[in-house]
């Protein structure tokens, strides 16, 4: 599936991973569509987390409340954005602990604490698979900047 | 078959149960499909709302594996929570745990942390 990515929800993906992460932490947000239209992707979502330099855990009451309202509001989790210190590649904890296993489900990780530009580069994206493994994919390929 | 109750609920006829057609307000039977035994409970998976027919005696565990099924079998560390965010044990049974009809339960992952 190819996603439709407003560049207003990137550029607030970014806010989120730099003011929480405040350039030594690590942060995380999602991307979320209707089911009833999963290709446009709708709104970013800043889970509440605890988070180090060298990783971050999700809120677990946060993940039981979250779960109910996506089910109240019709959305599905697309892609979950995370950042890295330095590069940007899916380590041994981001394969083991994803939030959806679904196969085609995304992961895309980006450096230096998305201090950088606002966009892709050096970013990097998985798709895991129906084995639960991980597989590399090609940004362009599955997310349009609309 | 039912034995038809006027204004009440219908009575089954159990299999090799038998009717006494000379009591008094028994007046005709009807056939309907057979009513599954338990309940059912709503599984949420990623904002997917499933319905599941479950039983008071039934393990979690066969829960789990029937609410798994219903979303294709996603691989990973799943695990089911009512919505109070308690994790359901799977050794324990339905009545046991408290899941009453119309529930809903969270399949989701037990923890999502990435490095």
């Amino acid at each position: 599936m190819r996603y439709l990515l407003p560049t207003a929800m990137l550029t607030e993906t970014f806010e989120h991973l730099r003011t929480c992460g405040a350039g030594r932490r690590e942060c995380q947000a999602l991307w979320v569509s209707p089911w009833a239209d999963p290709e446009r992707l709708s709104a970013v979502v800043h889970p509440r987390h605890a988070a180090s330099a060298l990783g971050f855990q999700l809120n677990d009451a946060w993940l039981t409340t979250f779960w109910g309202r996506l089910a109240n509001d019709g959305l599905g989790v697309r892609v979950q954005v995370h950042t890295h210190p330095g590069a940007a590649y899916h380590s041994a904890t981001d394969d083991a602990f994803p939030l959806i296993h679904t196969p085609g489900f995304l992961s895309l990780v980006i450096p230096r604490f998305a201090q950088g530009p606002i966009g892709f580069g050096d970013a990097f994206l998985a798709e895991i698979q129906p084995d639960g493994s991980w597989r590399a994919k090609s940004i362009t390929d599955v997310l349009e900047l609309v | 078959m039912f034995l038809d109750v006027p204004g009440g609920a219908d009575l089954l006829i159990p299999d090799g149960g038998a009717l006494d057609l000379n009591q008094p307000g028994v007046e005709r039977v009807i056939l309907a499909p057979k009513p599954k035994p338990g309940f059912e409970v709503i599984v949420i998976y990623n904002g997917q709302p499933k319905p599941l027919q479950v039983t008071p005696q039934e393990l979690i565990q066969a829960v789990l594996e029937a609410a798994r099924a219903a979303f294709g079998h996603p691989p990973g560390d799943l695990a089911l929570f009512n919505e109070a965010g308690a994790q359901l044990d799977p050794g324990q049974t339905v009545e046991a745990t408290g899941v009453r009809p119309h529930n809903r339960l969270l399949l989701r992952p037990r923890v999502v942390q990435g490095g």
